[in-house]
Formats: structure tokens, sequence, C-alpha cells
């Protein structure tokens, strides 16, 4: 790809063939993006739960924790629909399946991962849209600026399953641990960042970035910071660098399989 | 048993998630418990962690055989299993059982190490330790049956998984996952427990935490009427699934 509006258009183009491959099953369509906008509002019920007793936790009001669950549906729900193999990445290295892609003209990183599309990933997006919405207070200019955070979310979080993915070229097998590692930020991105202190928060801005995730397009769009938004685009930028080069690093080292599969 | 522990690291790893959930509620649990107005009946910042580790050990131990029970009606690999000398649903039970066990037990070891590092011990003697590994083995079996009147519903609809998204939540609400009933408003306590999935996971974990006679009695009976009454839903299923699979051929 010589352009990254060559890219997006390569990157629409699949995305439309994939929602429309998966519109072709009507009930598992329906079901899967109407079943996650329910589950994801039951997910909710916790903190309502919680807020019936207390007005704040550690700072975090109601309202907070609605917009971090929605940024977190909203972000994971592109990454996934968008980039459906994102989270398969260490599976698809460890068995081989990467030769399809490297025979092709395409950028293979980006080609792999919108090769599926986990269309629930459209429920979750419904969920962050409308729950951003109906539980905070929504201005056209602040469902701009969620648009905004959560695509700088969604790509930090990409970029980080394709890392985590990744390690799969210099190991093997990774999945485990891929699945660990992207595991333990969708869990931590689920919670206040406020409870955790000390070297635990060190972590959640480093090595696992639940702080660029989450808690930082929150801040924003509790108290919007020109330095913070900057910040935010700056690591979601060396998030894609960062995850390219590992990945071409890795593909040096690559070895072809010899599963026998069938694309259809 | 012993295919689940081929790959042990793998199996061992699994277990971390378990310990990062309760690593983030005891943060959760010690931030909200020394805020003013957060009182819960019988359940302090200690209580409510203990609670935790064993409504997560048992959500999380659950083997997870909805996926494949899901591929095999959808395939028809189902239909291999008719000739065997075994019924589908009770071997599904035993390979349901095998994990089980495995994960259950790696589950109290880290839950209770993690939780007496964080909060220190609860008062527990063996009687009463007894009793909540009975009432625990029911919640697994309920659950199990659970499971399977939604696994089997694969011979009617397309895809089963956003059933099990759904009923993971419901256990998560109506279960008490997170927090036990006592939290709960009146009315939406009354209308949970009144329900089969209280005893999956707040009435094992609520005997764990406060034991009590009583409720222990009325809770494996409701175990054991629940159990029947979804086994005997699950025999009806299958047959009827059967027959449906043999219409169409497999």
């Amino acid at each position: 790809m010589r352009t990254p509006a060559r890219t997006a258009g390569f990157v629409w183009e699949h995305f439309k063939f994939n929602l429309a491959s998966a519109m072709e099953y009507k009930w598992s369509f329906v079901s899967q993006v109407s079943f996650m906008v329910l589950n994801d509002f039951l997910l909710l019920f916790f903190w309502w739960l919680i807020f019936g007793k207390v007005q704040t936790i550690g700072g975090w009001t109601f309202a907070d924790v609605m917009t971090m669950h929605a940024v977190l549906a909203t972000a994971y729900g592109l990454s996934v629909s968008v980039f459906g193999n994102v989270n398969r990445l260490a599976r698809i290295i460890a068995e081989g399946q990467l030769d399809y892609y490297l025979l092709l003209p395409r950028n293979p990183l980006v080609h792999v991962l919108i090769s599926r599309s986990d269309i629930s990933g459209l429920g979750d997006v419904v969920f962050g849209l409308v729950a951003f919405c109906l539980f905070t207070p929504a201005t056209p200019g602040r469902i701009a600026l969620f648009v905004i955070v959560s695509l700088a979310s969604c790509t930090v979080y990409t970029c980080f399953a394709v890392i985590t993915g990744s390690i799969a070229f210099f190991i093997g097998n990774a999945q485990t641990i891929s699945a660990q590692l992207v595991g333990a930020l969708i869990t931590f991105a689920g919670y206040p960042g406020s409870i955790f202190k000390g070297l635990v928060r060190a972590v959640l801005y480093s090595v696992i970035p639940v702080g660029f995730v989450i808690y930082v397009p929150v801040s924003l769009l509790r108290s919007f910071s020109l330095s913070h938004f900057a910040g935010l685009l700056a690591f979601a930028a060396a998030m894609v660098c960062g995850a390219s080069w590992l990945f071409a690093a890795g593909l040096r080292r690559y070895e072809s399989g010899n599963l026998v599969s069938a694309r259809i | 048993m012993r295919a689940r522990t081929a790959y042990l690291a793998d199996f061992l790893l699994g277990s971390v998630f378990y310990a990062l959930i309760l690593y983030v509620f005891v943060q959760l649990w010690s931030v909200i418990g020394r805020t003013r107005g957060f009182v819960v009946e019988g359940f302090g910042p200690r209580e409510l962690v203990w609670y935790l580790m064993a409504s997560e050990a048992i959500m999380l131990g659950r083997a997870r055989f909805e996926q494949e029970t899901d591929e095999e009606v959808k395939t028809g690999a189902i239909a291999y299993s008719l000739n065997k000398p075994y019924h589908y649903v009770m071997f599904k039970l035993a390979s349901y059982w095998g994990e089980t066990a495995l994960k259950m037990a790696l589950n109290i070891v880290i839950g209770s190490a993690v939780a007496l590092a964080a909060v220190g011990p609860i008062p527990v003697s063996i009687p009463h330790l007894a009793a909540v590994l009975l009432c625990t083995a029911l919640a697994l079996t309920l659950n199990f049956f659970i499971g399977m009147v939604l696994g089997l519903s694969a011979f009617w609809v397309e895809d089963t998984a956003p059933f099990f998204w759904i009923y993971s939540k419901v256990l998560f609400v109506l279960g008490g996952l997170f927090a036990p009933m006592e939290i709960y408003p009146d009315a939406l306590a009354r209308v949970a427990r009144a329900t089969p999935f209280n005893y999956v996971l707040y009435a094992p974990a609520r005997l764990f935490v406060q034991f009590d006679m009583d409720f222990f009695l009325s809770t494996v009976t409701m175990q054991a009427v629940w159990v029947a009454v979804l086994a005997l839903l699950v025999t009806a299923l299958y047959g009827m699934g059967v027959r449906r699979l043999n219409v169409n051929g497999g």
C-alpha cells in the first residue's frame, strides 16, 4: 500500500464484504448484534448496584464509569469487527497460516487482520454510542470527542493485540500468553483507574497500556486537555509504528507451515 | 482429566485471569469499603473478597462444553455418538466434570492464596467446608444442565453463542457473581432468589462466607429439584433433536 487512503479503501472494501457475508445468516447476524447490546447493558448492572450505595469510587462518578464502559465497548467493538483476526494472530502465525497473505501484493499485517470480522463487535459499538448518549451529558462536541478518543483507543488496543500476537514469531505457541495479556488489558479497563496505585498503576500506563485505552480518554471526556489529547494521539501513532515494526521483524523469522487449509 | 492436563502450562496459565479478577476486586472493595455510607448486612470488605473468591471459582471453574455441543449438533457430528454404548448427555456430563474438578481444585488453591494474602482468613470448619463442597457440586451440575438446554437448542437455531453470552450475564445479575444479594434492592433480590441461577453462584458462595444450616438445607433441596427438572427437559430436548437430526439426515 502506497498511501493511507488506499489502505483505508482496502480495509473498507474488506469490511463491507465481511458484513455482507455475515448478513447471509440472518438469525446469526441479528442475534449476535442484538444480544451483544443486551449483554453489554447487563454489565452495567453491577455499577448500578454500587452507585446506589455510594456517590463516587475513588473520585469516579457514575457518569465516569459509564463513559469508561462506552469507550471500551466502542474501541473493542470497532477493533474486532474491522480487524477480526486481531485476537487470533498468535494462532495464525503458529500454524503457519500467513503463507496466503505473503503471496499477495498487500501489506500482510493489514490483510491478515481484516480477513475476518467478528460481527458481535458491532453490538459493542452500538452499545457504546447509546450508553454514552444515555448516561453521560452528551452534546455534539462531546460526541465528536467521544468518537475521536474511541478511535485512538481502538488503535492502541489493536496494536497491543498485534504486539502480543507477534510474540508467536519468537516463541512459537504464544496463544495463551497473548490471550492473557489482552484479557488483562480488558479486565483492568473495566474498572476505575483510581483504584490502582503504585507499581500496578505504572504497569497500566506502560506494559499493558490500559491508561491509553481507557483512563486518558475518560479524563479527556471529563475535562479536555490539549496536552493529554496530543499525548494520546502520539501514543497511538507510536503503537502503530511499534506493532508494524515488531510484526515485520517477526516475519523475517517466520517459517511456513505444512498445514493444508482452504480459504472459501 | 488426562486430556485437560496434557498441556499443563496452558492449563495453569488459564488461572491467571482468575487471580487478576480477584486482585482487581480486592482493590475495588477496599476503596468502596472505606467510603462512607457503604454498609452491607453481614458483609465487610473481607467477607466480600472471600465471597467473590468462591463465586468466581465456580464461574471460571465451569468447563466450557457449550461450543463443542453447538458444533457437534450443527455439523451433525453428534450422529457418531448415537451408535456408541453410552448416552450422549451422560458422556458430556462425565467429560464436563473431568475438566471442572481440576479447574475448581486449582481455583480454590489460587483463590484462597490471593484472598488470604489480601484480607486474611475468615472462620471456617471442616463440616462447614464439606457442606459447601456438596452445595458446590450440585451448583456445578445444575450449571451443566442449564448449559445443555441452551446447547441443544442448536437443533433449532443457527447459532447458540448469544444464548451463552446472555446466560453468563444472567448469572452475573441473578446469580450474584460479583456481589451477594444482600446488596440488591429487596424486589430484585426476591426475583433472583426465585430463579435457579442463584443456586449456581450465590448460594454456595454465601454458605462459604456465612454458614447457616437452614439455608444449607433449603439450598441443597432446591438445587436437587432444579437438577431433576432440567435433566428431564434435557432428555426431552435431546430426544426431539435426535429425531429431527434423523429427518434431516445429519
